[in-house]
This record gives C-alpha cells, structure tokens and sequence, in this order.
C-alpha cells in the first residue's frame, strides 16, 4: 500500500536538548505505508497511557494513511498523529485518534503542525467537524487544540482506563461553498414547505 | 461459583483440536508487504476490543500470577480481631464496586463469599458474607431496573459470576442468618457484662468490643438490605419503611466508624487475582480498594442520599416535583440512589391496587398544572396532549436522573421530544372545544399579534426553556466552556429566562383566578355533575398561582445577573484581558452553531442566530471601561432586586413543601452579584494603572463570572 506520500522539511533554529544546544531539521512526512508502521507503533506505546493492538494501529493506518502524519529529526520519528474521517449521523466527521511528541521536542509547535495537517486532509476530503478525546487534567493537549479552534463538547465520565475523565472535543468546520448552497437551497425549500 | 453449564461441558469434551499454526503460515508467506487480510466487518468497535494473546497490557487473563481458588482459613479459626478484619475489609471492596469497578475484582475477590462453607463456623461474618451477597444482588438489580446507569457509574457484568439466584431467595436467607446473627451476638454481649469482674477482664473487653462491632454491621447489614428493598416502589407507605431502615442504617454506621478494624487490608481470605481467567478479553483494570475512612464515608453519603430519595413523599404538584429534582440532581449522587429515585417515580413498581404516591408525573399532576379537568378533559387533541405532555415529563424525571454529565447531553438529545409535544399543545390550543371550555372556565388568554400560541403551547414553550437552561448552565458545572465563550452563553440564558419570565407572566394573567367558578366541560355528563377546579385544583390548588408568581420573579431577576455577567464577559473581550478565540480553521458563526444549533429543531423557543448575536453584543462603539462600568451598575441592580426577594421571602409565609430551597438560591445569587461587583471593581481599577496589572487575578476573576446556581 505504499502510495506517494507528502513530505516537506523545515529548519528550526536553536533547539535545546539534554543539556546541549543544537540545530535542528524537523521534517514532516505522510505515512509512507508498512516502512512507518513500527515508528507510530513504538511512539504511542511508549507515550500513550491507553493500550492499543496492531488491529487497532492497522485499522487506522490501512483506511485512512493520508490521515497519518510523522515528524522525524532526521531518522529519528519524535511525533505521529493518527485519524480516520468517516460518516457520523450523516455529517462526515474527522476524528484524531493518536497524537504524539516525545517529551523533548515539545513547545515547538510540532504538535500543533501535525493537527494542522492532518485537518487540511480532512477539510479537503469535505469534512463537517473534527473531534477527538483528550484527558481532563491534560492542559497542553487543552491548550494546543483550543488554540486550533476546538470547543469542549462533552464530559465523558470515567472514560480512560486509569479513570479518569475525558473531554470530547469537536471543531465545527464551515461548509465549503458548494455544500453552503445546497444547504440554503434546503432551507428554502423547508420555509416555502412550511409557509 | 462458577457455574458451567452442562451444555458448555459437552461441547468442550467433544471439541477437536486442529493445528492451524501451519496454514496460518501459509498465509503469511503469500502476502506481501503492506497486503492486509481485512474483513469490511472488522471495524473500530471490533479492533479496539480484539487483544494480543500474551501481551499483559491487554490480555486480561494472562496468567502474571498465582490464580484460581485459593485456600482459605475456616472462619471458625479466625480470632475475631481477623475476622472483623475480613468484614471490614469487605465493606471497602462492596464500596468500591459501588464506585464503577467490577464484581469480581471487588466483592468477589473474597474467599469467604466464594467459598461459602468457609465462613461457617462464625455465626457473624457466615451473615455478613450472606448479607453482602444478597446485598449486591439487590443493587444489582435495582440499577438494572432503574434503566439510568451508564458504564461510567455502575459495572453491572459479573463476568458469570453467581448471582442469578433471585433476591427473594438471597435476602431471605440473608435476612435470616443476619437475624440469627444479631440475636446470638445481643445474648453472647448481655452474658459478657455479667463476667465483667471477672480474672481475664482485659481480653474480655476486647472480645465484647469485637461483638459489640459485628452487632452494629449486622444491624447496619439488614436495616440496608431492608431499606433497598422497599425504596424503588412508588408508594408512600413502602417509602417511609425504607426510609425508616436508612436513618437506622446511619445511626449503626457511626458505631461501626468507632469500632472499625485499624489495617482491614492486611485480612485473610481475599485474593485480587482469583477471577483473573473470568475477566473479559479486554485490557485490565487496575483496582485499588477504598481506605477504611473512604469507606465509612461513602455509606454515609449513601445512606444521605437514600434518605433523600424518601423525600419524594413530600412532593404533590408539578412545580414541587421539579424543586424536588433540582436539588436531587444537584447533589451528584450514586448510581443506586439515582436508579431508585427513577424508579419511584415511574410508578411501575407498586403493587397492583396499592394506592399511587401523589409525587407520580401522571395526568392529574400535569392537568393541575394547566388547571384543566384531568377527569373530563375538553377536547381529545387536549387529552392527547396531556398523555404526550406525561411522556414528555417522564423522560425529563429519567434525565433528571442520570449523572451530571450524560443529564447533560439527553437534554441536548430530547429537543425533539419537545418540538413534537409543542405541536400537540398547538393543536390542543386551537380546537374549538378547547377554546369554548377556556371562555366557560374564566380563562382570559390574550392571542398575540401573528401568534396563534395559547396555555399549552406557552407552558411547553417555558418547560422547554428551562430544560434548555439547565442544559446550558450544567455546561459550566462540567468545566465545558472557555471563557471566551461566556458571553454568547450569558446572551442566551438571558433570552430564556425571559422565555419562562414572559410566559409565566402570561400564563398568570390568564388563568381562572382559584375563586372562580368552578368551570364545566362542554360534552360531558360527569363535568356537569361535579365542579371540575372546585378543590381549588386540587392537589396544586391555589400553589398555581404562587408558583407562578415565584417564577416570574425568579426569572426577572436571573436574567439581571446574566445580562450583568454578559456584560462583563463583553467587557473582558473588549479590553484584551481575554484573547478572541483562535480561529484557523473556523469562526465565532460556527462555535455559536456548535453551542447552539441543536436548538434549530425547535419551533419554541424561538431559535436564536448568530447575526442577533453578533447584533445584540455589538461592542465596537464602546470602550471597554465604558462596558464595565455598566456591568458594575447590572450586579447592584441585580444585587438589590436579591435582597428586596430575600426580605419578602423572610417576612413571608414559610413555604411548607420546601421550606430553604428558594431562599438558598437567592442567597446564592446575592453571592454571585456581590462577587462580581467586587471583581468588575478590581479590573475596572486594575485597568486604570496598567492593562497587564488588569490581567492579574483573572482566574479568580472567571471563576466569579461563571459562577452560576441551577435552576429552581
């Protein structure tokens, strides 16, 4: 299943890490097919408190690879997101499944970069909302998607394995102008129905 | 205790076992890299419950340790320090299955309740053991019938663990052994205080204090079982019992508090691990046991608010019993409670012919309320309003229900539920015998210009406003908003309560006044023969009119503190102390959608648009001192109006059914105003030396903002 996937490199300045300063290239990459599947296996064990099996990493990443973002410092992956798009009571709904940074490449923005891209993909597959689960006590995911424009819209209850709460959290995405026509056009219908 | 049928046996002894590991192999050769055997029936749902075999973060019954029954030691042979021990340290684990964790990794990870031959020999913990199996049987039962637990509150799977035997036969047993129990303890405790001077005077008083402790469990045992037994039937005679059991309950739970055993978790006869191979294949749960202390204050607080299910006696009109809901709901209680709060109020667990308790949502409840005859009621799109309008009602009382968080999102879910009871109430309103019986009874219903709404679709239009206010206000209960969605939120809470307050306002105009003449209903004989309001709408009687009025009150006055915290959300947007929301990929139209748009559904309400919004709040002509300086002026007006409420509440007649409810609102009210006036004081004085000072403190500042009391 390997396809042509999309990469692009950007420099970043300064990076300090174990002590040191360095300069370092972070490069983004699309899930290049079965070559990436151990980088987002060994990232979400390891950082993830939730365990998944392969026919969960597999369900993602066979379905959905242009949904699958990864950020290496040169051969080393630091950071994955995983997500799937599909239809949820009629809307075509984007969730992000997993989303990773090892610790020490935190605070770059790569986080936000990674969700960023995975939500063009979304938008330009005609999604009508993005939503994902993040821990309640888990300020930076908070943070980081908040800043991307995504409300809290449930509070799932005892929802992790450990526990504790979850927040669903959903980012309404404004219909494309197509869609936006069709959609008037109903509302027109419906008020002459009605009147 | 596993109990394997004898079907299972026979198909496990005529299995035939087939290596497969070759063609698997096979298989596995022929793909090549990336190919993926995939099933279009193996889905999310299907991948996320499937587990490796061997992997112990998701192989549940991996064996990482010794498992299987273990030995245990006879209950006989257990000094009483141990076995007070092994009783106490089974009320922890019940508590914690009561909190969300499994059957067989709490309560049944107790030898003695496994191994029920094991305990005999020591009359009491025999009982005990009896006691919590039965015990958990009935409260596994009542949360299944009670249909308002979810998988967050309750574990209800046993994983085939024993307990399908039926409460009858468990809590006769149980109530027998425990009876047994507390007569053989009271005789073995009179006998001991006779040999009080005796020579081994030290061991014995530790020996009657052990009894005097398993006396208080067994007593608190049955008076528990007892209570649960009796407090899910809709009757006032069965809830009264219950309640009696409960308060007897507490009373021995504090002698248990005093005589509780110092290291329950050291007892004998539990083993975390020996269910393990029961487990479901999905990834383990780690449990960890309440503390002693947790314990005891969990059936406290239980036993609270099983004691408050009882109050639902108290309860006989529309208005009282959503009071009564409110202030339920708002103390966030258990699953059991919860589930048999429902249950009491379904109505569905009377005995045949036992007379209903008045507290029931049912047609004489609801008809009171719109003071219509619920013996002859004047039309049948009226009738088939009042039967939807108890539907309606019914799923609200099970909302009610349900925790904070999934009461929540139902009421988001039943706006349809509300638009369909809307049209019945409008096609109640504009039958012709409905209007005929309206001028006969005195009604004075004035139809507003291009509105065609009367009572019924004004009262459903006011219920449904208060839903969706309880909807909204539980959002900040639930940490769900940002803060620089406070605005938009205090925007439409004030159109609803202006909702409830106009409608409530119309409603008391127009209804027969409690002394008018008793109306009669236009094709029917009963109606001719007897008045049809003459007990003055009895059970609600003259109340219609006060709850009215309190209403109309309430409202005026929550919609001044949510126009004056609007305000100072607008405020806070206006001098940058709050940044606009982040918007790559959307805008402030879609986050109004997203809160509000389910409201589209409805015909009443009427639903609100952004562009009203966006109108309404148009700040770019105001300064944000400007902005302040007016919410400043909303918390003292509203601050006022509280405490003029507050001195007519204290001079007034005491209200019976619920005597602190209302004065307590208020007064949480009049702590909103006064802190906010406070804090849009600081930021109006912070702003004046420096915009980044003005900053400072925000947190509190928000935490004052949203600071909101539910409902009433």
């Amino acid at each position: 299943m390997d396809k042509a996937a999309e990469s692009d490199a950007m420099e970043v300045g300064d990076f300090e890490r174990d002590g040191t300063t360095k300069n370092v290239t972070i490069e983004y990459r699309q899930y290049g097919g079965e070559q990436d599947m151990h980088h987002v296996m060994q990232l979400v064990d390891n950082e993830l408190s939730e365990p998944y099996s392969i026919f969960t990493y597999r369900y993602f990443l066979h379905n959905w690879p242009k949904l699958c973002w990864l950020t290496f410092d040169g051969a080393h992956c630091f950071g994955v997101v995983v997500c799937k798009a599909d239809d949820h009571r009629g809307a075509q709904r984007g969730y992000i499944a997993m989303l990773v940074v090892e610790d020490d490449y935190r605070g770059l923005g790569v986080g936000t970069t990674l969700v960023k891209r995975a939500i063009e993909e979304m938008i330009a597959a005609d999604a009508d909302e993005v939503v994902l689960e993040a821990e309640v006590t888990n300020s930076g995911a908070l943070a980081l998607y908040r800043n991307l424009g995504f409300l809290r819209d449930k509070r799932l209850i005892r929802y992790y394995m450990n526990g504790a709460d979850a927040f669903r959290l959903k980012l309404l995405l404004p219909l494309p102008p197509r869609r936006q026509l069709e959609h008037n056009a109903v509302a027109q219908m419906a008020a002459l129905n009605t009147a | 205790m596993i109990q394997f049928s004898a079907q299972d046996k026979l198909a496990c002894e005529s299995c035939a076992w087939l290596d497969i590991e070759e063609l698997i192999q096979d298989a596995a050769e022929a793909l090549q890299e990336g190919e993926l055997v995939h099933d279009d029936h193996f889905s999310l749902y299907e991948a996320m419950s499937a587990v490796e075999i061997g992997d112990p973060k998701l192989d549940a019954g991996m064996c990482t340790g010794p498992s299987g029954v273990q030995e245990v030691r006879p209950a006989s042979s257990l000094s009483s320090s141990d076995a007070l021990a092994v009783a106490d340290r089974l009320f922890a684990a019940e508590a914690t299955w009561h909190q969300g964790n499994n059957l067989p990794q709490t309560v049944f990870t107790c030898l003695y309740i496994l191994q029920p031959r094991s305990a005999e020999g020591h009359i009491a913990l025999e009982a005990l053991c009896k006691a919590t199996h039965a015990t958990c049987i009935a409260v596994r039962d009542l949360v299944l019938a009670g249909n308002v637990c979810e998988d967050e509150d309750f574990a209800l799977h046993t994983f085939g663990m024993h307990m399908e035997m039926g409460l009858k036969d468990a809590d006769v047993s149980a109530l027998a052994a425990l009876t047994l129990a507390e007569e053989a303890l009271e005789a073995l405790l009179q006998r001991g205080r006779g040999k009080g001077s005796s020579g081994a005077a030290a061991g014995q008083a530790i020996l009657q204090e052990h009894m005097g402790a398993f006396l208080a469990r067994v007593r608190f045992r049955k008076a528990l079982l007892k209570g649960l037994q009796r407090v899910q039937k809709s009757t006032k005679q069965d809830q009264d019992f219950a309640r009696k059991q409960f308060a007897a309950a507490l009373q021995e739970l504090e002698r248990m508090r005093d005589s509780a055993h110092p290291r329950p978790q050291d007892a004998v006869g539990f083993c975390p691990d020996v269910n393990r191979r029961l487990m479901a294949p999905i990834p383990p749960r780690n449990i960890t046991f309440l503390t002693s202390q947790q314990t005891w204050d969990h059936y406290a607080k239980l036993l609270e608010h099983l004691l408050l299910v009882g109050d639902i006696v108290k309860v006989g009109s529309y208005g009282e019993l959503k009071a009564y809901l409110f202030a339920f709901s708002g103390r966030s209680c258990g699953g059991i409670p919860r589930s048999a709060l429902h249950l009491a109020v379904n109505g569905k667990t009377a005995r045949p012919g036992d007379p209903m308790g008045a507290w029931l949502p049912r047609k004489a409840m609801l008809c009171a309320a719109l003071r219509m005859p619920s013996s002859a009621l004047p039309s049948a799109d009226s009738a088939l309003f009042i039967d939807q309008a108890c539907l309606a009602v019914a799923g609200w009382c099970q909302d009610m229900c349900l925790n904070r968080a999934r009461q929540r999102r139902r009421h988001r879910r039943t706006v349809e539920d509300w638009a369909h009871l809307y049209d019945h109430a409008a096609n109640a309103d504009m039958s012709p015998e409905f209007q005929l019986w309206m001028a006969e009874s005195g009604w004075q219903w004035q139809m507003k210009e291009g509105d065609s709404q009367g009572p019924c679709g004004c009262w459903v239009e006011k219920e449904c406003a208060s839903m969706l206010l309880q909807h909204l206000q539980l959002g900040f209960e639930l940490d769900v908003y940002a803060p620089e969605e406070y605005c938009m939120l205090f925007w439409y809470c004030d159109f609803l309560h202006g909702v409830i307050e106009v409608n409530s306002r119309d409603l008391l105009k127009a209804m027969p006044s409690s002394s008018a003449k008793s109306p009669h209903t236009p094709n029917s004989k009963a109606a001719k023969k007897k008045p049809v309001t003459g007990k003055k709408n009895s059970p609600d009687g003259t109340s219609i009119e006060h709850a009215l009025h309190t209403e109309v009150q309430q409202a005026g006055v929550e919609r001044l503190v949510c126009q004056a915290q609007m305000r100072m959300a607008a405020a806070l947007l206006a001098g940058g102390q709050l940044r606009p929301f982040p918007a790559p990929f959307n805008s402030e139209a879609q986050r109004f959608e997203q809160r509000f748009g389910f409201v589209q559904r409805l015909q009443r309400p009427e639903p609100l648009a952004f562009d009203q919004y966006a109108r309404s709040v148009d700040i770019s002509t105001c300064t944000a001192d400007s902005i302040l300086q007016s919410a400043f002026e909303g918390f003292r007006e509203a601050r006022r109006v509280v405490t003029m409420l507050l001195q007519l509440r204290l001079a007034g007649p005491a209200d019976k059914a619920r005597p602190d409810q209302r004065s307590e609102h208020l007064q949480a009210l009049l702590r909103i105003c006064s802190q906010n006036t406070v804090a849009v004081k600081v930021l109006h004085d912070a702003a004046k030396v420096d915009a980044a000072e003005a900053a400072c403190g925000l947190c509190a500042i928000l935490a004052t903002l949203r600071d909101a009391v539910q409902p009433i």
